[in-house]
Formats: structure tokens, sequence, C-alpha cells
């Protein structure tokens, strides 16, 4: 045994950690039976948590931490509760169709006044979900409230008023339009008394981002539009404004029903960031989150607060529903406008994540649930917590933006070896499409050059000089080859993706002053060119990858994103892809045209990946027919 | 939470469109999920009613004597009234789900998710179908140790309070409408009917299977009229109204 122990040991510090060996993720437990799908969570002031779920149930949790935690039912038989709040001794929550404020009158422990602060209309349509409130500085509340979908599932709309809009309401009933063009903002937040969201990929919708919602703000979904001319609304883009600029697919068939419009990859693409040269109030992505990197469906944001976490106090953390996983950003504000850095953080939780909320003792509470719609932790519901356990992990700390590229800090010194060498470092930028169609592959990539570096005294931070930095786009910051200096290990998460809205003035560093080294330019063969230079495409399409040698490029591709080699996920296993002994041909064609028509039991259609390499989809699809034995 | 049950709904009816009876076999595969009134029960969702029609404040309140009812809360209207079990919440909680819930077995619709109190100008004039022009607000309901609701609501500047039980032996539902204060030509419609009788001190609701009784009647002077080929029945709203709703059987 003490053998066994010791070889798990040694094994374990040749590998550098990952972040199970930082972050732990722990059970709350509930009674036995209870269906925690949740949809709200909040911490109250003696540090117990509420929470509330789909079917209708608000639990107040005691000792959320301990072991064994208390649920007591405070309040039942609501309508979908996707959020919840605390002031003053009462709690607020957003039903399907209302703010309602619940309070205990009688102090039994159990709710027995249930006010409607506000009642929103609705269409009755299943997808008119609603999220919040989140209160403001002044005790208001805001509220964000799904579109409608339609049978043309790809084309929702606002049924409605205020459908696909946040709304600010006050404790008396008043309420204010507060910003359109939302799609479905399940991730609600506010920081630092101001109000941000996350909303889900989709139409219009390229990626999922983080993104600052400001009063008369129009966030990017034109369907909410149709209620600017009501004259509470303090945004004037109109419909027609928005298409007469905007050269959309909206395609009809002869009876006049919308058709499922699909990327075509020869357009030129059209950007968030072009198109708000159009119309000012046009708000874009303070940070991306790569769609099927860090996320497909993102959810809460919640910054992390002082004394927790150790160096990323400050940052913020946000959920994922489809890949239950958390990311982390860090933000900065350049010429007005937030931007910043998005890394993953925490991946492995049993359910979809939807909720987060922070223990008073400096944990992280994630309520979950995939709802139906499948999602990478295969429960189907339940609350876990995020314990971190004071060790630092060797991380990018932080990336601002510089006149002449970024400058890199780290959580703990970096050996100089690595960090003055120009190959330790690779750049590339992308962005997505603005448009019509549901998704959007990575568009407009451009390869950056690093051509300096300048490593700080102390090992903590590295500033690189990037050339062909872009404004409005995606910059992927790939730090393979950086160790720290003790122990040589690599970074916990070597890629970051920083969203570049604004270049801040300022002093550029000469190339006196950096490191040009670059240990790649002595080798003949630059890593990552081998692969992709097809001198003999027939011998590699007969040759059958290993799983390992696949797994970059479903990773690259966001394969991994909705797929698992064995389970169920979003979609199906490879592994059941297979056994349709469908040919290499065949797999191609359906990565390039999906035929969800072949998988009735999965909710979730798959997007045309029209942007995988011919060399790579022949690689991934040989693998998968590899996978039938 | 973004992506699109319609897709699936869609398959999912042109798969049994072509497979025909053995999908619906699959689809009662799925195991219900059902609400039972054990004791005094609330739920709000969705609620259809005949018609098509999508109540969409819908609250439901069943209970152990078996006799169960939806109120309104857009319009401060009861639209529908059963016995025996609560609700078949399986269309809302199973897998995605369209926020709906049903009543298991038939529901009579006492109402058509129409304001029930409105102000006509005379007794000629028509009930609106939506609370426009009325200041209609929902506040929201108060439950009592046994867990039952007081409905509240605001209507042409009055404060309503509005509270229905079940009668002990089940015949029916026994509800009270009280206003804070008065306003002028305010009726509450109890029925809308292709006809009402009045027979046995009772109100029989011809095509439906139930009566109305008002209780101080001589003082509420309750009013029967036709209009728009449907009968209707009245009562002047100036204080407090109770009446009962009976099961003919």
């Amino acid at each position: 045994m003490t053998f066994i122990l010791l070889s798990i040991t040694c094994f374990a510090q040749a590998e550098s950690p990952k972040e199970d060996d930082y972050f732990k993720i722990m059970k709350v437990s509930a009674p036995e039976g209870a269906i925690l799908e949740v949809g709200g969570l909040c911490t109250l002031p003696n540090g117990d948590l509420g929470v509330t779920t789909r079917r209708g149930d608000v639990f107040i949790v005691k000792n959320p931490s301990s072991l064994k935690p208390t649920f007591q039912k405070f309040a039942s038989g609501l309508h979908e509760v996707l959020g919840l709040a605390y002031k003053n001794g009462s709690f607020y929550c957003v039903q399907r169709g209302e703010l309602t404020k619940m309070t205990d009158t009688d102090n039994d422990g159990v709710a027995d006044d249930f006010e409607t602060i506000y009642a929103w209309p609705l269409s009755g349509n299943y997808h008119e979900y609603s999220f919040g409130p989140k209160l403001a500085a002044d005790g208001s509340f805001f509220v964000t409230l799904n579109l409608g979908f339609p049978p043309t599932w790809w084309n929702p709309k606002s049924l409605v008023p205020w459908r696909g809009w946040a709304l600010r309401i006050f404790e008396d009933g008043r309420i204010e339009p507060w910003a359109a063009g939302m799609r479905s903002p399940c991730g609600i937040s506010m920081i630092d008394d101001q109000l941000f969201y996350t909303d889900n990929q989709g139409d219009w919708v390229g990626s999922g981002s983080i993104m600052q919602v400001k009063k008369g703000a129009f966030m990017g979904h034109p369907s909410s539009l149709v209620w600017t001319n009501l004259p509470q609304s303090p945004l004037k883009l109109t419909t027609e404004q928005f298409f007469a600029k905007n050269q959309t697919k909206m395609i009809y068939d002869s009876n006049g029903n919308s058709v499922k419009p699909e990327n075509d990859v020869n357009e030129k693409a059209v950007t968030e960031f072009d198109m708000k040269k159009n119309f000012p109030e046009l708000q874009l992505p303070a940070v991306w989150l790569p769609h099927g990197i860090l996320g497909i469906s993102n959810s809460e944001i919640v910054k992390i607060p002082p004394g927790s976490f150790g160096p990323f106090a400050g940052q913020l953390l946000v959920g994922d529903q489809g890949q239950s996983m958390i990311s982390r950003v860090f933000m900065e504000k350049v010429n007005g406008e937030y931007q910043g850095a998005a890394w993953p953080f925490r991946s492995g939780f049993q359910s979809g994540i939807v909720r987060l909320a922070w223990g008073k003792d400096g944990s992280l509470f994630a309520g979950e649930t995939n709802r139906g719609w499948g999602s990478a932790g295969e429960a189907t519901e339940g609350i876990q917590r995020l314990v971190w356990n004071n060790k630092i992990p060797f991380e990018m700390l932080s990336i601002k933006a510089m006149p002449d590229g970024f400058e890199i800090e780290f959580t703990k010194p970096v050996d100089k070896k690595y960090a003055l060498d120009l190959a330790s470092y690779s750049v590339e930028s992308f962005i997505y499409k603005y448009h019509s169609v549901y998704g959007s592959p990575p568009v407009n990539s451009q390869k950056c050059n690093v051509k300096g570096v300048r490593v700080s005294a102390d090992g903590r931070t590295a500033r690189i000089i990037v050339a062909n930095l872009r404004k409005g786009y995606i910059h992927n910051i790939t730090l393979d080859g950086i160790r720290s200096q003790e122990n040589y290990y690599s970074l916990v998460h070597p890629t970051a993706y920083y969203t570049l809205n604004n270049i801040p003035e300022g002093k550029i560093l000469s190339l006196a002053e950096v490191s040009t080294r670059n240990s790649s330019s002595i080798k003949t063969l630059p890593r990552g060119q081998s692969g992709s230079s097809l001198s003999g495409k027939k011998t590699l399409a007969a040759k059958i990858p290993t799983y390992d040698q696949v797994k970059g490029l479903l990773a690259k591709n966001t394969c991994l994103a909705c797929h698992n080699a064995e389970k169920r996920q979003v979609g199906p296993s490879f592994k059941e892809i297979s056994t349709k002994k469908y040919t290499v041909e065949e797999l191609i064609s359906l990565i390039y045209t999906p035929k969800p028509e072949h998988w009735p039991d999965y909710s979730t259609p798959m997007p045309p990946m029209s942007n995988v390499p011919k060399d790579e989809v022949t690689k991934i699809a040989t693998w998968i027919k590899s996978l039938n034995k | 939470m973004n992506l699109y049950s319609y897709f699936f709904v869609a398959c999912v009816s042109a798969f049994c469109f072509l497979m025909g009876s053995e999908a619906v076999a699959q689809e009662a595969k799925v195991d219900p999920i059902i609400i039972k009134a054990e004791r005094n029960i609330l739920l709000r969702s969705f609620i259809d009613l005949d018609g098509g029609k999508r109540v969409t404040h819908a609250i439901s309140i069943g209970s152990p004597l078996k006799v169960h009812y939806t109120y309104d809360a857009d319009n401060g209207q009861l639209v529908l009234l059963w016995k025996g079990e609560f609700l078949d919440a399986t269309p809302m909680w199973h897998d995605r789900g369209d926020g709906s819930s049903r009543p298991i077995g038939k529901a009579i619709q006492t109402g058509d998710a129409t304001p029930q109190i409105q102000r006509l100008a005379t007794q000629q004039s028509e009930f609106k179908k939506d609370t426009t022009g009325s200041g209609f607000k929902p506040k929201g309901y108060t439950l009592d140790a046994s867990g039952l609701p007081k409905f509240k609501y605001q209507t042409y500047g009055l404060n309503i309070k509005d509270a229905t039980k079940v009668i002990d032996g089940g015949q029916g539902i026994r509800r009270e409408i009280e206003p804070e204060g008065s306003a002028d030509d305010l009726y509450l419609c109890l029925a809308r009917a292709n006809a009402i009788e009045q027979k046995d001190g009772k109100y029989v609701i011809a095509d439906k299977a139930y009566s109305i009784t008002v209780a101080d009647e001589a003082t509420l002077k309750p009013i029967i009229r036709t209009i728009q080929s449907a009968q209707e029945l009245l009562v002047p709203f100036k204080s407090k109204i109770i009446y009962s709703i009976l099961f003919n059987q």
C-alpha cells in the first residue's frame, strides 16, 4: 500500500497540477427525493442559502457549508422560479410572469404573504423564461425576459411587450424598460452595482459573452425592437432601421414561413463591431466567452469577494449550463468601456450550472440543472460547492491591453529562460459573425506575431509586443511554453481569450528593451505545421488516428462542447454515432451538413460545422468510424 | 436554456405522423408527474382553456376534499372547477416542458379569462375582453393557516379581496369578493352561458354542469341578461358578494 501511494505521489509530481488540485467540488447534501432543478440562489445575511427551483419551491438551507445542511421549505407552488434576492427581511423572486415579494409575517419559517410587485405580460410560449431580480443600489430590481420561440425556433420573437428586454422595477410596481436586444438572458448579474448579463448563443449571438447593460442600450438581438415605439422605451432604434442596415438572411418560403438560414462560408463576415458604426446604441460584448470553449450556454456572473479564492479576488466567475463549468474573467476599462480576458476555471460539475452564490465561508455555491437540454455533467439537478484549498495555482492572473500588445501577470514567478523566449507565446485573433444564422464559426482568423517580450525583474509579469492587433477581435493568447520558476510547472490553463474592444494610448516598447529570442526559429519544423502540411492525403485518411491524436482537433473545433467519446451529453457519444455505420465520406458530409432528424431523441440540433478544415474533418470522421467494432 | 424545444416538438410530431399509433404508445411511457392535494395546495402554471386560450398567470388550488379550481390572476376570475384528482404537471416538468399543467379529469370552465368585475355604462353594455381602462393590477395573495389563498387586486381604484373555499361536503366552492370602498356602475359577472335558468333558488347554468347560489340575494338583486346571443348572470358590485358554484351532479 505504501509503495502504491508513493508511486502515485511520484507520478503526480511529474505532471503539472490541474484545476482539481486547487478547487474541490463538494456535495451539498439535499433531502432524499428533493428535486432541486435550481433557478435561483442567494446568500442571506446570516449565511443561510436561499434556493429556488423549477418546480416552484423556495428552500432555506441552514448551515449550507456543513456536511449536514438542513433544508426548510419556505414557499411552494410558484411558476418556475429563476431567481431570488433578499431585501429588508423579505425574499423577492422572479416567476415566469411576475416579480413577487415573499414575506413570513408570522415568523413560522414559511412565507404567508406573496405580493405581486409587477406582473408582466406573457404570450404563454414555453420559452418565455424570466430571470432576476438583481438588486440595484437604490433598492430597485432588474429582471430580464427571454424571447419566445415559435415553431420556427431559429427566429425567436418578442410576442408581447418587454420580451427580450431588461426591466427595472421599483418597489411600488412602477417599471422602467431598461434595455432591449436580449435573446436568452439567463445570466443576469449585478457587478459593482452595475447591470451585466450573459446571453446564449443562437441567432444574432455568435457566441456567449459578458455584456454591460446600460440604460437605453441595444444588446444585439433585433426581435425585441418591435416595442421601441412604446412611450416608455428609452431606445428609439426600430426594426426597420435595423434591417435596413443589416443585410441579413431572413428567408421565407412561398407561404411566407420563415426558413432556417445557414452559414455561408463564402460571404464577407459582418461583425457586431462593424455594425456598431451604424447603431451606436449597440452594446458590444465586454468579454467574449468563445462558444464551445468557455461554455455553450453561459449563466450567472459573480465577482469574487475579497478573501476568497486567493489571488483571484475581485475577478469574475461565470457559470455555464451545457458544459457544466465555470470560467474566470479579468475585466479592465479602456476608453470608458469594459474589455478583458477569459480562461477556463473549473469544469467537472455534476450538472449544468445556472446560478452561483458566495457562501459566508468564502466557498462558491453552484445551483444546477440541465433542465432537459443535456449537459456535460449528467445529473439533472443539484447544488454543489466549490472550495479552494488555499494553494495558489500557476495561472495567468490578468491580461491588460497595451498600445503595442499585452501585459500578462502571473500568480507566481515564471522561469525566465522560457518567459524570455518568444516561442513560449502564440497569439491569434478571430471574431464571430453578427447574423440571423444560428451561431457562428470563428471567422477572419489571423496569426499575430509576437515580436518581443519584457519580463519584470520579479518574474511576475511578461509584456509582449504583438503585431497585427485588431480592435473588436478576440485575441487568443496561448502560453504553452511558459513554466513556473518553482517546479517548472506549466500553466493550469495556458490559453486566454482577450476581447480587444479598444487599444489604449501610451508608450510603446522599443525593440531595444525586449527579448526577441525565439528558439522555434532555430528548429527546422515548428510544431503545428507538420500536421497541416498534407503531402500524403491518402495515407492520412487510411491511417486510423487514436483518441489522443484527435482529441486536440475535437477540442479546437468545439466538438467536445456537445459530444463525449463514450457518454451521451448534449449530443450523442461518438461511439453511438459510429454504430450508425456511416462511411467516412458520409460522416464528413454530416459534420458539414448535420441531419438532426437522424437523432429524434436529442433536443438540440447540431449546427453545420463548416469551419472544420478538410484535413481535420477527415481525421475526425476516420476516428469516429473506427469506434464501431 | 437557449435551445429549442419546438424543434423537438416538430420532430416528435413528424415522427408520430410517420409512425402512427406506435409513437403514441411511446409517449405514454413517460412517467406522469401528478400533483396530489393531500392538503390545501397551490400551483401556478399556464392553464389551457377550451378553445385554446392559454391563461398565463393561472393559479390552481387543490383541496383534500377533492374539489379544485383555477384562478386567473390577470383578470381576477375563476376559470376552472373540477372534482377528483388535482393536476397533471407532466407537460410542465417533464423534459423541457411548456410551462403548463392540466386538471386531471374534465374541468368545468366557469370563466373565459376576462375580467370578472367591470364597469358597465348601461345594463346593455357589453363586458370587455381584457382589463384595458380598468387600472387592473394583481397584488398577489396571502395564505391563511390552512394554506388557502386570499387573492388581492386593484381595479377601478378599489382594492379587492377575493377568497374561495371548498364547501365541506365537496358539493362545490364558495367565493367571497370584497371591495375596500365602493365605485359606481361596477358589476360582477358570475356566469356567462347559452342559457341561465332561475330554478329552486338556484341559477342553473344550462349548458354547464353547475349551478350558482347567491347569498343575500334579496339585497344584491342579481340580473340575468341576454347579450350577444349569450346569457349573463350579473350582480351590482357595491359591497361584499358571497356566492357558491355547485356541481349539478
